[in-house]
């Protein structure tokens, strides 16, 4: 054993040494050439049975592919001819400057115990902050997806509700939604680990402006004394949510229109994610698609 | 196999099974196989059935077109097409970014010459607009518009 620990100090290091004896002194991580396993190797690449394998997704002999660009997007054509240039306008702001966001803060180095300590959370944050550019040509707010969940209490007792839940997001967004699961055991709530509680689809492109063209043209002037989102929403990054009751998502023509297949309806939550670096950026670019927001009159333009 | 000879009830063939083994002195079979005429006893309540429906509605299967098989010729027209499209989109891309650039510096050019020349109107000029809304009657623009596309005389209330 020792001359095998000898030889391999002694050999250049390229060669390997597989004594089991090695793991007392062996780095964590292979550093030694050949390093095995960082690479992922697609198998299905280097088979000849399947050849349509091996095609991108987005060519016509993959069995996956999909044809795009089949339809007229007509909220993105709006966005591209009359909003981008409004966008840019309204967010421009001369000698503008990137304001720093909260950022962790190192240490004194008074002590020597602050050695390799991690630095010391903002002040006032209990997470860093992205800094907030100014709004150029190549930054303009821009719709990114939307997100729909829903969360059915009464799944509790019956976790078939989902399945529902799931049928009407489909319904509505035209794309699969997937079942989503309680996270932890909330006793008080009655609710078990791993149990399923609801359903969320993320919708992009065509499909995206779709929805938001039926919500804002069909559902929500429907809503009898509809106020607007509220302006208190939204995360501070861009994003600006919603929700729908029960009674309301009935007003959506997809359900509307064959009221006797839904005896039971669940209310939603919507999710507008938007590449807006602040709420206020956000909002005036989801109030270009005719969705309203609480606003006092005064403030409209 | 008697239960296979046609014109046969299903009371007679078990009649017909009964008296055979008796005759030759066999234990009695009675099971006989003739068309079922009540539902399976699978024990499938209707709410089952329609969580069942509910599921292959959401489910992929068979709902994918046939995948489709091109010549050479076929494929290489594909591809050209695609690949102009692909340019003819990234053309389109890049002049628009070119005209938000033109845009941009253009206003910068102007603010910056206002700054010098009318400092006060400049102010005005430089006001944060961050958060302002659209007005309501901004419309997502139609292939089919309303006969009346314009009201010139609106009025807000």
């Amino acid at each position: 054993m020792l001359s095998n620990v000898r030889s391999a100090r002694t050999l250049p290091s390229t060669l390997r040494s597989f004594s089991t004896s090695q793991h007392s002194y062996k780095a964590a991580c292979s550093i030694v050439p050949p390093v095995h396993h960082l690479v992922k190797i697609d198998k299905s690449k280097l088979t000849p049975r399947f050849p349509g394998l091996k095609y991108e997704k987005d060519d016509i002999r993959s069995p996956a592919y999909r044809p795009t660009d089949t339809r007229q997007d007509r909220l993105q054509e709006h966005y591209l001819n009359t909003l981008q240039s409004d966008l840019l306008l309204i967010n421009y702001r001369h000698k503008a400057e990137t304001k720093e966001g909260l950022k962790n803060r190192p240490w004194d180095g008074t002590s020597p115990y602050q050695l390799n300590r991690p630095m010391k959370k903002p002040r006032g944050s209990k997470s860093q902050l992205p800094d907030i550019r100014p709004t150029k040509w190549n930054n303009i707010p821009e719709l990114e997806s939307v997100t729909i969940n829903t969360y059915v209490r009464e799944a509790r007792e019956n976790e078939m509700l989902t399945i529902s839940a799931a049928l009407q997001l489909q319904q509505l967004t035209g794309c699969k939604p997937k079942v989503v699961y309680s996270k932890s055991d909330v006793p008080n709530w009655k609710i078990r680990k791993g149990h399923a509680m609801g359903a969320k689809v993320t919708i992009t492109g065509y499909e995206m402006s779709q929805f938001l063209n039926t919500l804002s043209e069909i559902v929500l002037p429907r809503i009898r004394e509809y106020k607007g989102i509220s302006m208190s929403s939204g995360d501070r990054f861009g994003g600006i949510s919603l929700g729908l009751t029960e009674e309301e998502v009935k007003f959506f023509p997809e359900i509307d229109l064959n009221q006797d297949l839904w005896p039971k309806t669940f209310g939603i939550h919507i999710n507008i994610n938007t590449t807006a670096q602040t709420t206020e950026q956000a909002r005036t670019l989801i109030s270009s698609l005719q969705i309203p927001f609480n606003t006092e009159n005064a403030q409209r333009m | 196999m008697l239960s296979r000879s046609a014109n046969l009830t299903k009371a007679e063939c078990a009649s017909l099974a009964t008296s055979t083994t008796k005759a030759l002195g066999l234990a009695p079979r009675v099971q006989v196989r003739t068309k079922r005429t009540k539902a399976k006893a699978s024990g499938i309540t209707p709410q089952t059935q329609r969580i069942i429906t509910q599921l292959s509605v959401m489910s992929a299967r068979k709902k994918q077109p046939r995948m489709l098989k091109l010549s050479q010729e076929d494929l290489v027209k594909h591809q050209t097409i695609q690949t102009a499209w692909h340019t003819y989109q990234d053309i389109q891309k890049h002049q628009r970014q070119e005209a938000l650039k033109l845009q941009f510096q253009k206003t910068d050019a102007a603010m910056d010459l206002l700054q010098r020349a009318a400092p006060d109107v400049y102010r005005h000029a430089n006001v944060d607009e961050q958060g302002k809304v659209f007005p309501m009657e901004l419309r997502v623009p139609t292939d089919f518009p309303p006969r009346k596309v314009w009201y010139y005389d609106y009025k807000k209330e």
